[in-house]
C-alpha cells in the first residue's frame, strides 16, 4: 500500500469488509505502522456503528404482515400439491384480493365482471328462452287451428263484428285485446270474414283465439301478451316497421309477429313464400280466390293443403 | 442470507424475515405508507412467482430488494412522473466531496439516534437509498450494485459521498460534537 493516501481511499471498503486477500493484508500492515490512519479508521468505524445503531425500528404494519403471511402460506400450500400454474394464478388472485389499495379496484372489477357474466348469461338464456316460447306459441296456434278445423274447439262468441269481439274479450284476457288492422289495397274490403273467438290457454295465461273464414278456408289468429312471448324464428319479412316470422309447422303456414305488446300467430294451410304471406289477406277482392295465384307458384313440396 | 439447496420450503420459511426491511426500504423510496405497503406486497407476489428459478446460492434478501426497487422504478416510469423522489443520476456533490477531507468530529449517544435518522431522511434520494442498503440492511457492495443495477465502483463512490453528506449534515446540526465522544465508542 502506498501510504496514508491509499489507506484513506480504502478505508470504507475495509470497514465494510469488502477488502479481500492481499489488499486487506496490506491495509492491515499499514495500520500497524500508522497511528494517524488507525485513528481515522477508528473514527470512521465509530461513525458507521453510530449510523447502524440508528436504524429505524419501524416495523411493517400488522395488516400488511398478515396479507403477506397469507400470500406466502397459500403459495406454500399450492406448491405442496404441485399445481404450479394454478398456484401462481391463485397467488396473483389472492394478491389482487388482499392488496390494501387494490381492494376497491378489485371489488369494482369483480362486480363488473360478475355483471358482465350475468348479463351475457342472461342474454343467452333470454334468447334461448324467447326462441323456445315463440316455438311453443306457434305450436299452440297450430294445435288450436287443428282443433278448430276438427270441431273440437267451439267458438265461445260468434260475431262478424270486430267491435263486438273486442268488447267480449275485454274481460276474458289479461291484456288489451286488439285485432290486427286491415290494410287492404285502394280501400277494397278484406277478403276474409270474422267468425268469432274464444279463450284458450297459452302456457299458464289466457290467450285469445279468433277464427276467420276466407273462401271456405279457415284461418286462425291466436293472440297473447308480448311481455311473455315475442315472435322469433322462421323466415323474417319486414313490413311497416313490424317483423313477420313465417314458418311451416306440421304442414301449416304460421306467421307470427309482435306489435304493441301483443304477439300474434296467424295459422292457415296456405303455402306461399314468406314474403307473400300478407298478400293472402291484404290483397284479395271480395268474391275472388286470392290464393289461386299462389297455387301455381308454390313448390310441389309446399303445395297447398285443402285447396 | 444464502439460499439452501432445498427450494420452496426454505423460501416460504424465511420470506417473512425480510418484511420489515423491505417495508423500510419501500418507505425510503415512496415516502408514503400506502404506496410502501402495496409495493412490498407486489414484491412478495413477484418473488413467490419466481423464487423457484433462483440459484441455490442466491441472496434472497438482496434479490427481493432488487425486485422491490424495479417495481418502484417501473411504477414511476409508468406514471411518467418527473422522478422527483429518486434522482438516480445524482452522483456528484461537491459539498460531499469536501466533507470527505480529514477526520470528523462526531458524537453519538441515544439522543443522537433520532438526529441521525433525520439526517438520513434529509439526504438526497440516491444517497438516502444507498445508506439504507448498506448501513441499515448491511448488504454487500455487490448486492447493492445488483439492486441498483450499477457498477461496483459507482456503489463505492456513491456510498462515500452519501456518508460524507450525512456527516456534514450532522455536523451542521450540532457543531459541538466532539471527537472524544466518538472515540469512546459512539454506540448508544
Amino acid at each position: 500500500m502506498k501510504g496514508c493516501e491509499e489507506c484513506q481511499k480504502r478505508m470504507d471498503a475495509f470497514l465494510d469488509e469488502e477488502l479481500r486477500g492481499p489488499a486487506e493484508q496490506a491495509f492491515q500492515s499499514h495500520l500497524a505502522e500508522c497511528e494517524s490512519c488507525t485513528a481515522r479508521v477508528n473514527e470512521q468505524r465509530a461513525f458507521f456503528q453510530a449510523v447502524r445503531a440508528s436504524r429505524p425500528s419501524e416495523s411493517a404494519p400488522a395488516a400488511l404482515r398478515e396479507r403477506v403471511r397469507v400470500l406466502v402460506e397459500r403459495d406454500a400450500q399450492a406448491k405442496a400439491v404441485g399445481s404450479g400454474f394454478w398456484a401462481g394464478f391463485g397467488v396473483r388472485w389472492m394478491q389482487g384480493l388482499l392488496s390494501s389499495r387494490a381492494v376497491l379496484a378489485t371489488t369494482l372489477s369483480v362486480t363488473v365482471i360478475a355483471v358482465a357474466v350475468i348479463a351475457v348469461t342472461w342474454m343467452v338464456w333470454s334468447a334461448s328462452h324467447r326462441s323456445r316460447q315463440a316455438e311453443e306459441f306457434r305450436e299452440l296456434a297450430v294445435q288450436a287451428h287443428k282443433e278448430q278445423l276438427a270441431g273440437e274447439l267451439p267458438l265461445q262468441v260468434k260475431t262478424e263484428s270486430t267491435t263486438a269481439l273486442t268488447q267480449w274479450f275485454t274481460t276474458k284476457v289479461p291484456f288489451s285485446f286488439r285485432l290486427p288492422e286491415y290494410q287492404g289495397i285502394s280501400g277494397k274490403p278484406p277478403s276474409y270474414r270474422l267468425m268469432g273467438g274464444r279463450v284458450i290457454r297459452a302456457r299458464t295465461l289466457p290467450a285469445a283465439y279468433v277464427a276467420y273464414e276466407m273462401h271456405n278456408d279457415m284461418i286462425s289468429l291466436v293472440m297473447t301478451t308480448g311481455k311473455d312471448t315475442v315472435a322469433s324464428g322462421g323466415e323474417v319479412v319486414h313490413s311497416g316497421g313490424v317483423s313477420f316470422h313465417s314458418e311451416r309447422v306440421n304442414g301449416l303456414q304460421v306467421v307470427t309477429w309482435t306489435v304493441h305488446d301483443l304477439t300474434y300467430a296467424l295459422v292457415s294451410d296456405v303455402t306461399v313464400p314468406a314474403g307473400e304471406s300478407c298478400i293472402v289477406c291484404h290483397s284479395g277482392n271480395k268474391g275472388r280466390d286470392p290464393l289461386r295465384e299462389f297455387r301455381n307458384r308454390a313448390p310441389k313440396s309446399d303445395s297447398l293443403r285443402g285447396l | 442470507v444464502k439460499r439452501s439447496q432445498e427450494k420452496g420450503p426454505s423460501f416460504h420459511q424465511t420470506a417473512l424475515d425480510y418484511l420489515d426491511a423491505l417495508y423500510g426500504y419501500a418507505m425510503v423510496l415512496t415516502r408514503d405508507r400506502q404506496d410502501a405497503e402495496d409495493l412490498v406486497q407486489e414484491t412478495y407476489l413477484r418473488a413467490l412467482g419466481a423464487y423457484e428459478r433462483l440459484r441455490p446460492d442466491s441472496n434472497i434478501k438482496g434479490w427481493m430488494f432488487a425486485i422491490l426497487r424495479n417495481l418502484y422504478l417501473n411504477e414511476i416510469r409508468s406514471k411518467r412522473s418527473s422522478v422527483q423522489a429518486v434522482d438516480f443520476e445524482d452522483d456528484t456533490d461537491p459539498v460531499c466531496e469536501s466533507s470527505m477531507e480529514g477526520p470528523y468530529d462526531f458524537c453519538v449517544d441515544r439522543s443522537k439516534r433520532e438526529d441521525i435518522r433525520q439526517a438520513v431522511e434529509s439526504l438526497p434520494p440516491p444517497y438516502r437509498e444507498i445508506i439504507i442498503l448498506r448501513e441499515f440492511e448491511e448488504l454487500s457492495y455487490e448486492e447493492i450494485a445488483r439492486i441498483l443495477e450499477c457498477p461496483l465502483g459507482t456503489v463505492m463512490s456513491r456510498l462515500a459521498r452519501a456518508r460524507g453528506k450525512l456527516k456534514l449534515t450532522l455536523r451542521q446540526w450540532d457543531p459541538a460534537v466532539s471527537r472524544t465522544s466518538l472515540r469512546q465508542g459512539g454506540q448508544a
